[in-house]
C-alpha cells in the first residue's frame, strides 16, 4: 500500500493534511472501559488530536498462545478502543513492544517469556541478569535468542489481526513504534551483557562478516585463532585486547540495529502505509547509533526526556541534537507525571518550563507521557476515571492553544553553528569503560546500595586526554559542552550532530566545531577533510595523528597544516553576559518571536542585544521586557520561559 | 510482602513525594570509603564515588582519622565481589518477590568473608548493602496488624497533612496502595486508621531500623 502517512520536518502528514505531532499517552487497559469516552473527550479538550498507547503482551496473553483482547476483560478490548478513537476523530500511535516497561510486572513481557532460561541474557559469568524492579525482580531477556524472537512474531501476528482494520485511512492508527528504549534494559555498559550462547553465536557471525577470513582477524588482534568460533568475547577492557573490545562495542550496536531492523521489517511487510519510529532512551551514541537507526531501520528516531529544570543543559543538548540530526525532532516520551517510585513529580511551573524550554531549543514533535494517570504513574492532567486535575489541565490547555495560535511547528530558528559530537570517542570511552558488579539498583524505597562504578574503572593506559577528564558519564565531551555554554550565554543558536551524520548537512552552517581526540579512523579523517575542502570554518580541539589502533594516520593532520579556519568566530559576538538567561529567535508565517528562558532557581534579569526590533508583545509567560536602545532588557521568574512577538 | 501485581493508584503528588523522607530513616546516609582489594592488596578506593589514595598499611582507625567524612569502610575482595554478583544473579532463575530477593542478597553477603564493613561508630546502622528494608517493614506489619486488613495512615506537619497512604494487605502481602481511602475500604476488611506527627513517624521508622522491631503502631 502506498504510504498514507509520513513524518515531515514539522510534524506528520496524514492523507493530504499536515498536522503538528503533539500527542499524549493514555493506556486503555488501565482505565475502565466506561471511562474511555470521558477521557478521550478530556484529551481533545486539552487540544490534542492524537493519543499514544502501548499494547502490552503480558496483559493480553493469558496463557501461551491464548489472548484476551476483550473476550474476557472488557478493558482489554483493543478493537473497541480503536473504534471509539475513530468515532471521536482522534488519531492513535501504537507501541506494541515487545518491551514496553510501563511499570508493568516483567516490563510488559509475559512471565513465562522472561523466566524461560533459554531466553535470558547472560553475564560474563554465565548467570542471568536481574532487573531488580521495585515490585518484582525479573531476568533481562535476550533478543539474540531465535526462539524468543519467534515468540515475539507470534504475538505480533495477534496484534496485527487486532489493528489491521483500524489503520488510516480506514481507522485512526497513524504510526507504530518499534520496541521501546532498546539499550539492553539500561545495562548499556559494554561488559555487563549479553554473553548468552545465542548472542555469542551472533558475535561470531558478525566477526566473520567483518573480517571475511580468520587470518584477517588474527592480523588485527595479533592472535592465532583457527576459526571465528574460538574467539571469546571480551569481559572487560584490557590494552592487549583493545581491538577485540572495540569490535565488541560495535557488535553490540550492530545487534540493536539488527533486532530493531527485524521488528521494523515485520511491520513494514504488512504494508500498512504508516511510518514506524523508535524511542531512544538517553544515548547519543553507542550502544545506539541514532543516525544509522534513522537512515536504515526506521522512519524516525526520537529520544525520550525525563529531565528536571536543574538538568536544563541536558535538555538543551538533546533538543539541539535531535534538531540537528533527525528529520523531525521528536520526543516520544516527554515527562508528564512520573512513575510511582520516583518521588519527584514535576510541579505545574516545572512542567511549563520543561516543555517550553525543550521546544525553544528545537523540539518539534512531542508525546507527553502520560496525559492520563494510571496504576503506577501519577501527577498527570487527567485522572484514571477522566476527571480533570485542574491545574495541570489548565496548563496543557493553554499551552496547546498557544502553540497552535502561533503555529509553532511551522516556525524556524536561524542557526549558524553546528557542534559535532565524536562518535568514535563515544565508542572508545564505552570500550574503555568499567565493568559493573553491582546487583543492587537504588529506587525510591531502597537507597544507597549500589557499589561505586569508579571502583572498576580501568587504570589510564592509553595516554589519551579523555582518560584524565573528570566526566560523570562516558558520553560527556567537555570541550563541546564548554562551547555550548559560551554560545548559550551569548545568545547564539546552534545545532548538535555527531560524526556519523551526513556531513553535507554541515555545509549550510557558518562554523562547525568537531570534537576529537588523538585517534581517529582513516574513514572519518577522510570525511572531515572532504568537509574542510568545501567549508572554510571547521574548528577542532585536537587533530588526530593516529588511527583507532594507534598506528600513524596523518590524513587529516597533513590537510590541516594548510587549513586556516576562522578560530575567532565566537569573539565576533558581543559578550552579552547572559549567564542563566537564554534566548532563541523563531521566524515564520510573517512573524518573529523570541523565546527567553531563565535557567536559574532565582529571579533573574539580563540584557538581550537584538537592536533591530522596536516592538515586543508578550504572547506567553510572566516575564517583563523593556525595549532599550540596543535591544531588550528582560526579567523572569525562576526556571521560566516567556515568549514575545517582535517586530521592527 | 509485595505482590508483583500491586496497584499504586491515585497518588497525590503533593504528599506522595514525602514518602522518601520517611523511608530515608531506614537507611544510613553515611559516606562509605570503599577499598577494592585483589590478593589482599588495595587496588582502588573511593569515597563518595571519587577515587582516593590509600596507605596500604593503614588500619581502620587510621583511615577514619585520615578520611573524616567516611562513616564506614567497606573492604571488598574483587574476586569475591564478582562471585557474589554472579551468585545473586542466579537467584533470579526462580520467581521471587522483591523482598525475598533483597533478603537473599543481604543474607548471602555473610558467605563472603572477604567482603566486610567497619563502622566509625558502633551505634550506627550497618551500611545499606547489609540492610534489608523490606524485612523491617514486613516485621512492622506482622507485629502490629492481622494478616489481612486495610490501613490508612495520615502524617501531619503540625496541622497540615504531609503524607497519606492507604494500603490493602492480604495474607501479609501488599496488594493496593493509594493516597486516598477507597470508598468501600472498610467493607470487607478491618480498616485501621493511624495518625502521626511527621517527626514522630520518622522517629518510629528510625527506631525500627535500629532493631526495635517490636515497635508498636
Amino acid at each position: 500500500m502506498k504510504d498514507c502517512v509520513q513524518f515531515t520536518h514539522d510534524g506528520i502528514k496524514v492523507g493530504d493534511r499536515d498536522f503538528p505531532l503533539y500527542c499524549g499517552s493514555f493506556q486503555y487497559w488501565r482505565s475502565n472501559v466506561e471511562h474511555w469516552p470521558a477521557i478521550i473527550d478530556k484529551i481533545k479538550y486539552l487540544g490534542f488530536n492524537m493519543i499514544e498507547t502501548y499494547i502490552p503482551w503480558g496483559v493480553h496473553e493469558i496463557h501461551k498462545g491464548e489472548y484476551d483482547f476483550g473476550s474476557k476483560d472488557n478493558n482489554k478490548d483493543l478493537k473497541k478502543f480503536l473504534s471509539l478513537c475513530k468515532d471521536k476523530d482522534i488519531f492513535v500511535i501504537l507501541r506494541p513492544g515487545p518491551h514496553i516497561n510501563a511499570e508493568l510486572d516483567c516490563f510488559g513481557f509475559p512471565e513465562r517469556i522472561v523466566f524461560t532460561p533459554g531466553y535470558m541474557a547472560r553475564t560474563p559469568m554465565g548467570s542471568p541478569i536481574v532487573y531488580p524492579y521495585a515490585t518484582r525482580p525479573f531476568p533481562i531477556p535476550s533478543y539474540a535468542s531465535e526462539e524468543f524472537m519467534a515468540e515475539v512474531f507470534c504475538y505480533f501476528d495477534e496484534v496485527y489481526n487486532q489493528i489491521k482494520d483500524f489503520v488510516f485511512p480506514n481507522g485512526p492508527v497513524i504510526s507504530l513504534q518499534i520496541d521501546n528504549e532498546y539499550c539492553y534494559f539500561f545495562r548499556d555498559k559494554a561488559y555487563i551483557l549479553d554473553y548468552s550462547e545465542a548472542n555469542i553465536l551472533l558475535y561470531h557471525n558478525y566477526l566473520e562478516k567483518s573480517y571475511k577470513c580468520i587470518e584477517n582477524l588474527n592480523d588485527h588482534y595479533h592472535s592465532a585463532f583457527d576459526s571465528f568460533h574460538e574467539v571469546s568475547p571480551p569481559t572487560g577492557f584490557s590494552l592487549p585486547n583493545m581491538a577485540k573490545c572495540y569490535d565488541w562495542v560495535v557488535f553490540k550496536e550492530n545487534s540493536i540495529l539488527e533486532t530493531l531492523g527485524r521488528i521494523s521489517k515485520y511491520w513494514k511487510e504488512k504494508e500498512m502505509g504508516i511510518p514506524v519510529f523508535h524511542n531512544v532512551a538517553y544515548q547519543y551514541y553507542t550502544p545506539i547509533n541514532m543516525n544509522e537507526l534513522e537512515t536504515d531501520i526506521v522512519d524516525l528516531a526520537g529520544m525520550d526526556m525525563y529531565l528536571y529544570p536543574n538538568q536544563f543543559k541536558e535538555i538543551r543538548r538533546k533538543a539541539k541534537y535531535l534538531a540537528g540530526s533527525s528529520r523531525l525532532a521528536f520526543v516520544p516520551e516527554f515527562i508528564s507525571g512520573v512513575w510511582f517510585d520516583n518521588l519527584n513529580p514535576p510541579t505545574i511551573d516545572n512542567q511549563e518550563f520543561l516543555t517550553l524550554y525543550a521546544l525553544m531549543h528545537g523540539i518539534k514533535a512531542i508525546n507527553f507521557y502520560m496525559l492520563v494517570e494510571r496504576d503506577r504513574w501519577f501527577g498527570c492532567p487527567i485522572s484514571v476515571t477522566g476527571k480533570a486535575n485542574e491545574a495541570y489541565c489548565n496548563l496543557f490547555h493553554d499551552l496547546l492553544a498557544f502553540l497552535k495560535d502561533i503555529k509553532f511547528w511551522e516556525l524556524q530558528r536561524s542557526v549558524s553553528i553546528a557542534l559535532v559530537k565524536n562518535y568514535e570517542l563515544g565508542r572508545f570511552k564505552a570500550l574503555y569503560s568499567e565493568a559493573d558488579f553491582s546487583p543492587f539498583k537504588s529506587n525510591a524505597f531502597v537507597n544507597g546500595m549500589d557499589i561505586p562504578s569508579n571502583l572498576f574503572r580501568p587504570e589510564p593506559c592509553l595516554d589519551l586526554f579523555f582518560e584524565k577528564e573528570d566526566c560523570k558519564h562516558w558520553a560527556e565531551e567537555l570541550w563541546l559542552e564548554k562551547i555550548e555554554d559560551t554560545l548559550s550565554q551569548n545568545g547564539i543558536d546552534y545545532n548538535v550532530m555527531d560524526t556519523n551524520s551526513d556531513f553535507t548537512k554541515l555545509e549550510k552552517y557558518g562554523v562547525v566545531y568537531i570534537s576529537s581526540f588523538e585517534r581517529m579512523s582513516k574513514t572519518l579523517q577522510e570525511k572531515i577533510v572532504k568537509l574542510m575542502k568545501v567549508h572554510p570554518s571547521v574548528i577542532m580541539n585536537c587533530i588526530p595523528t593516529q588511527d583507532l589502533d594507534g598506528h600513524d594516520c596523518m590524513t587529516l593532520s597533513d590537510f590541516y597544516s594548510h587549513y586556516e579556519p576562522d578560530k575567532q568566530y565566537l569573539e565576533k559576538f558581543k559578550k552579552q553576559n547572559l549567564a542563566d538567561i537564554e534566548y532563541v529567535q523563531y521566524h515564520g508565517n510573517g512573524s518573529s518571536y523570541i523565546f527567553v528562558a531563565n535557567t536559574s532557581s532565582f529571579p533573574n534579569s539580563g540584557a538581550i542585544s537584538i537592536p533591530f526590533y522596536t516592538k515586543a508583545t508578550k504572547v506567553w509567560g510572566t516575564g517583563q521586557l523593556a525595549i532599550e536602545a540596543d535591544g531588550f532588557s528582560v526579567a523572569l521568574s525562576p526556571y521560566s520561559v516567556s515568549v514575545w512577538e517582535v517586530s521592527e | 510482602m509485595i505482590s508483583p501485581h500491586v496497584k499504586f493508584e491515585n497518588l497525590n503528588p503533593d504528599t506522595w513525594k514525602n514518602l522518601g523522607k520517611l523511608t530515608d530513616a531506614l537507611f544510613s546516609k553515611g559516606s562509605i570509603l570503599w577499598l577494592l582489594l585483589s590478593n589482599g592488596k588495595i587496588v582502588k578506593s573511593t569515597l563518595n564515588n571519587q577515587l582516593v589514595i590509600i596507605n596500604e598499611d593503614a588500619s581502620s582507625s587510621d583511615l577514619f582519622a585520615s578520611f573524616v567524612d567516611a562513616d564506614y569502610i567497606i573492604r571488598a575482595d574483587r574476586a569475591s565481589l564478582i562471585s557474589y554478583y554472579s551468585d545473586v544473579n542466579y537467584k533470579i532463575e526462580q520467581k521471587i518477590s522483591i523482598d525475598t530477593f533483597y533478603s537473599e542478597m543481604v543474607d548471602h553477603l555473610s558467605d563472603y568473608p572477604l567482603i566486610t564493613y567497619t563502622k566509625r561508630d558502633e551505634k550506627m546502622l550497618p551500611p545499606p548493602m547489609w540492610v534489608n528494608p523490606y524485612e523491617i517493614l514486613d516485621r512492622l506489619i506482622r507485629d502490629n496488624l492481622p494478616p489481612s486488613c486495610n490501613i490508612y495512615v495520615e502524617v501531619f506537619e503540625e496541622k497540615d497533612i504531609w503524607f497519606t497512604v492507604y494500603a490493602e494487605i492480604h495474607n501479609y502481602v501488599l496488594t493496593y496502595v493509594s493516597s486516598d481511602k477507597k470508598e468501600n475500604s472498610g467493607k470487607n476488611n478491618v480498616l485501621y486508621i493511624k495518625r502521626f506527627q511527621k517527626n514522630h513517624a520518622i522517629k518510629i521508622i528510625s527506631r525500627l531500623a535500629h532493631g526495635g522491631y517490636k515497635e508498636s503502631l
